[in-house]
Order: structure tokens, then sequence, then C-alpha cells
């Protein structure tokens, strides 16, 4: 049996940890793993929720008011939870510039994904052309994480970009504007197909349509952004307390780990761990050593440890994330409705737009606005306050964001570096630089286009100038620092995220990808580091 | 000012501005909350206001009607002026706030047609007291950041 230390509790790392222990190997998981706070105020429904806390504001807004969106500040239609806080809070010492690129990151239990919006698209055999394995090699474990953690999704016109794996729990209930949106879309199929080369079908969510295991159906209580308080969505904490059923399962919080030692046959021999709670550092003999931090703490890591032991700084090129736009819409024959503040909060559509090329395909999620907090999109509008009120109330049924993706590939001048050291105790700047493709701007464009025409065949109307081009880095789907290369060469890694530098290294996060699909990556993720454990132990 | 009169101030302020925005008066917990932002967040500290924004706050706050033009003229021409800010500020609270959520989410009307007529009536009286704010507000504006040269015009 092997003794792995994992790094990371991210959907990569928990996931790889509970397939070997599953196994029978044991698991030592170090992680900073700042903790989110528990849901509030079960069973109640948001409006019921407002009306019984003993202080609203404070959890809507924050007590220092950081979820209050003013003019000047990054224009997004959401407001960020308070309580979601955590998820993004950094250890002291910890630093990053960058350039054209805007990086979050996650020292929290659960990593990122305590805060993401649970689409769940498996890749297919056009997404994994670069892949050194194609879609028959994952498609068993999309299934096996489906049956971990619960997913819902129907097989329909999506199928061919997002093929359909075992275990999918039916589908979470439509609201009623995006019923309207897919009864229209199914009106006029062939158009859409043939003229658009669009197709429209559901979501596949990380959403529970069942009860099981301790977790209960999502009843609808409009909480999704805010903690579903009865465990239907889900999040990787949940797989952490799986994992920490097992004998075999040591977790480390507070444990910040700087670099890696190797011996002089290449293989890891230690790690160095700081810890956050008293700034005091250890050493910790390792046999297997498993980075799952996440592509940007991953690549840091591996800086690290590759400078102290070569003595010359490394710079990983490849750095990739998806490009989003954000396009509000208006389902103009929903005016005047009330809203349905009791329905599922993120993406119940999704849109998929064939490109020029497979590589090229778009993805879009349609996410209704109903229980997210008004301010920011009122304070969008161009019209005073009070008159964009009546507007608001006026229109908030009809009202709904696009989210649009676009892929990336690898290219050596998005990079992942350390900054020179500052002379000062404490860990070392990660200077991230990341430069768009050239025809970047004519892919944005295409793809505004493509996504108004199809928003204009369902008898939606994009308002002007409302479209959001969203900064690098705002997706957090950040891959391709050290990829997946089945010739043997220096800062790459197997086909089973083993290093080719480091024998008992491996990479079980998204820096091993050697391409990026217009899609949300955690699923894939988290079926990637279940076949590393499956195939590499 | 002290701090008696700051508080009466803005308790003044976010009536005004609540009544403003949503027809109704602010509860007292409403005002507390728009008391503590002032007192934690920066954007509403009182030492750092410029003399424009210090302006189009006293002028926006002294009835509904000049909360109105000032709304309007900020809108467009000092979007990221302290008054603008006060007044999401107060929406912000609002919508956070049992009681007053009802005015955000109610429609005003039923009939899709009803609503794009109500609309764009709207939307003309915004351009046409728009013009008449600018006429009057853009001169100072003008003037005030010729006077502070080097200062942040991005208001």
């Amino acid at each position: 049996m092997a003794n792995v230390t994992v790094v990371g509790s991210g959907a990569s790392g928990v996931h790889f940890a509970l397939s070997l222990l599953k196994k029978g190997h044991c698991v030592h998981m170090l992680d900073i793993g700042y903790e989110t706070e528990p849901p509030t105020g079960a069973e109640l429904d948001l409006k019921a929720l407002k009306a019984q806390l003993p202080d609203p504001v404070e959890y809507f807004l924050g007590s220092k008011f950081e979820a209050l969106s003013l003019p000047g500040a990054k224009k997004e239609y959401y407001a960020f939870p308070p309580s979601k806080g955590p998820v993004f809070r950094q250890p002291e010492g910890f630093g990053s510039s960058s350039s054209g690129f805007s990086p979050l990151f996650s020292f929290s239990q659960g990593g990122l994904a305590q805060a993401w919006t649970g689409g769940l698209y498996p890749f297919n055999d056009a997404d994994l052309e670069t892949f050194p394995f194609d879609h028959a090699d994952l498609a068993g474990y999309y299934s096996e994480v489906a049956h971990r953690i619960g997913v819902s999704g129907v097989r329909d016109d999506l199928a061919q970009f997002m093929p359909v794996h075992e275990h999918l729990l039916p589908p979470l209930e439509l609201d009623r504007h995006s019923r309207l949106l897919l009864d229209r879309y199914a009106a006029q199929r062939s158009y859409f197909n043939r003229e658009l080369g669009c197709y429209i079908g559901r979501s596949r969510v990380a959403a529970l349509t069942e009860d099981r295991e301790g977790r209960r159906a999502c009843d609808y209580l409009g909480r999704c952004l805010w903690g579903c308080p009865v465990g239907a969505f889900y999040t990787p904490s949940m797989t952490l307390e799986e994992c920490l059923r097992y004998p075999q399962f040591v977790y480390d919080d507070a444990s910040w780990v700087e670099r890696f030692s190797a011996n002089s046959d290449r293989l890891v021999s230690s790690i160095t761990v700081r810890s956050t709670a008293t700034g005091a550092s250890r050493e910790l003999p390792v046999e297997t050593l498993a980075l799952a931090a996440g592509t940007l703490s991953t690549s840091r890591i591996f800086l690290a440890s590759l400078e102290r032991m070569r003595g010359m700084p490394t710079v990983l090129g490849g750095l990739m994330d998806n490009r989003q736009m954000l396009m509000p819409f208006v389902n103009l024959t929903l005016a005047g409705s009330r809203y349905e503040p009791r329905s599922y909060q993120y993406h119940q559509l999704a849109i998929g737009l064939e490109g020029k090329s497979s590589a090229n395909y778009i993805h879009g999620l349609v996410t209704a606005l109903t229980t997210a907090l008004a301010h920011p999109i009122i304070a969008a509008m161009p019209l005073d306050l009070r008159t964009s009120v009546f507007v608001f109330r006026n229109l908030r049924a009809a009202l709904g964001i696009l989210n649009v993706n676009l892929h990336d590939f690898r290219r050596p001048d998005c990079t992942v570096s350390l900054a020179p050291p500052s002379g000062e105790a404490g860990s070392r700047e990660l200077r991230i630089e990341y430069r768009s493709p050239p025809d970047e701007r004519s892919r944005i464009r295409e793809a505004q286009r493509g996504m108004k025409s199809v928003l204009r065949r369902l008898g939606c109307v994009v308002p002007p100038r409302s479209v959001h081009v969203r900064p690098m880095g705002a997706s957090v789907h950040y891959a391709g620092t050290i990829p997946m290369s089945e010739r043997p060469r220096p800062l790459t890694s197997s086909p089973l995220g083993r290093s080719h530098d480091f024998e008992n290294l491996y990479f079980v996060d998204g820096t091993t990808y050697p391409f990026l699909p217009a899609k949300n990556i955690t699923f894939t993720l988290m079926a990637n580091a279940v076949r590393v454990a499956d195939l590499a132990f | 000012m002290n701090r008696t009169d700051r508080i009466l101030r803005l308790e003044r302020e976010c009536r005004l501005f609540c009544r403003y925005l949503l027809g109704c008066e602010p509860s007292d917990y409403s005002i507390g909350k728009y008391r503590k932002a002032h007192e934690v967040h920066p954007d509403f500290a009182n030492d750092r206001l410029r003399p424009f924004d210090r302006a189009l706050v006293r002028l926006g706050s002294l009835t509904p009607a000049t909360a109105r033009v000032v709304d309007r003229y900020s809108r467009l021409f000092a979007p990221r002026s302290v008054f603008r800010k006060k007044l999401i500020l107060m929406l912000a609270i609002l919508e956070s706030s049992p009681g007053t959520l009802e005015r955000l989410e109610t429609p005003t009307t039923s009939s899709a047609l009803t609503v794009y007529l109500m609309i764009g009536a709207r939307c003309i009286g915004f351009a046409a007291e728009l013009t008449l704010a600018a006429a009057v507000l853009l001169p100072l504006q003008l003037v005030s950041l010729a006077g502070s040269p080097g200062r942040d015009r991005g208001n």
C-alpha cells in the first residue's frame, strides 16, 4: 500500500484522495484549509430568511459592507456573498502580481469550488483532441464522480457536446423563464440547428433531485448563491468529510506547503511545510507527493522547489483560462410578470454554439436573475436610480444573463514565475503574465454576434452596451502550466500526471491540461483525478 | 460638524433617499445601517469629499425633487460621485431589509405593453430633465475640475 501526501483539498485533491482511500492506500492531506461558515436558517426561503435573520443587512452585505457593489469597482452583475469570503482569504505573507490576468486564489477547505456554480460538462473527443487519452478513457470516471456527488440533467440536444454518463439524476424543475426559452427553441429546433449552429438543452448541475446519504434533494429555496441549507448543492468539502471517515486518512490544516526537496535519483524526499497558525516551518518526509493545490498554487510549489534545487529561476509557460462574457438580456414577453424566487438559482439551460472548427465551440450558460442582489443590476442601467428601480421591478421576471465561455490554448508567452526575493521573510511573490491570442477580439465579436442572434430568435433582446467581457482570470478555470506529454520532456507530466522531472511526483489538477475547451473544467478535474488514482496506484 | 449633527444629517439623508427611491419611510433598522455604512466604508468618509461631490450631496439631499435632478445628472456626468454611491447604498440596504423588499419585487402592472409604454415615458422624462440638469450642473462641475488639477476626474 502506498503512502501518498496530497497537497490541497479542492475538487481534484479530495476525489484523488478518496479514490486512493477506497483502494486501501494511506493519504496524508496538507492544506491551509480555511473553513467556510455553514449555511444559516435551514428550511427558510430567501424572503423568509430576510424576515427572520436578526441582522439581514450584515448577512447580505457584510459587516463592513464588503458586498456593496459601487461604481468604479470591478464591474460584475452579481455581488459576492459575504459568507463566501473565507473561500478567498489569503494567508499572511502570500503575494502575487499579474499582468493581463486577474487571478483568484483559494486556501479554503474545498478550494475554489466552495464558491462555484455547479456546472458539470464532460469533455468530448473534440475537447480532448490534444490530450493523450480520449473520452472513452475518461467516461467511466465521469460516471464514478457523478455517483459520488450527484449530477442532475438529461440526455438532450447538447449530448453531442457533453457526452452522457451513468448515474445521471432526473433534471431539476425549470422556472417559468427557462421553460419558455426551451419551448421556443423546441418549436424552431431545425432553424436553430441549421441556420445558427445552435443547440440548447438542460444544464448538468451538481445538485440533487433525490435525497441521498444525508443530503436532501433541492427544495428550491432560492438560496444557491448564499449557501444551500439542505446540502443538495455539492461542494468538495463534502468529499473531504467522506475522506475523514477513513482511518488511514490524515488531514493537517493550517499547513502551507512551500516546496519539496528531491534526492539525486530524481525522487522527492521531503516537503517544507509552514504552519499558518504559528509561522514555524518543518520538514516532512514524503514517499509519493501529489500536488492538487490548483494550477497557480501547484505551479508555485513546483517553481520554488526547482529554484531551490537548481539555484536558478524557472518560468512555466502555457497558462490558460476561459475568457468569459456576461450578456444580460430581457425576455420581452415576461415584462410585468412576477418573478419566481423559489427556483434553482444557477444556470438551468446551456447553449452550445458550433464554431468554424470543433475547437471553436462556444459554451453559454443561462441564468435567470431572481434572488441575486439587485443593486448591481439596477446601478448598471443607463438611467437614474429611481427610474432604474421602476424598470427593474417591472422587468425582473424577464431578466437573464448568458455567461459565454471561449476556449483557450497554451502559448509560451502566458507564464507563471516567482518574483526575485524581496529580502523580507515570507513567501515569494507569484508573477503571472498573460497575453491574449491575436485573434481574440474577432473571436469575442463572433461569439457575441452568434449568441445575440440566438437570443433574438428566442424573443430576447440584449440591451445596448451591456455586454461585460470579464478580465482573464475571472472564470477561475486555470490550467496548462505543466502539460501532459507522451514524450518525457522537462516541465511536463506523463499521461497519468506523473512529473517527467521527478518520478514520485504527481500533478492531479488543471496544471496538466494541454488544451482548455470552452467549458467549466471542474467535472473533468475530478474525473481525471480519479483516473490518475485508479491507474497510477 | 460635530458627531450629533452628522448623525442627524445622515438620518435626514436616509429618510429622503428612501422616500425618493421607493416612496416609503425607512425603518429604524435601515437608518442605523445607513449610518453604520458611513462609519465603516471608506467611500463614505466625509473628510474625503471633493467640493463638487459635497455640493451634489447637499443639493441632492434637500428635497425629493432635487434628489431626482442630481440623480439624473450624476448617472451620466458623475457616475462615481459620492451622491450616487449613497443612493446605491440606500438601495442595497433596502433590498436586504424585510418590509421594503416588496417594493422592489412587485411589478406595477401585469401588462407587458403597458410596462414598455411606461418605461418609454420615463426615459423621455429622464432625457428632458437630464438636459436641464446638465445646463446648470455641468458648468459647475467643469469649474470644479479646472480648480483641482491632478485630482481624479473620473467621478
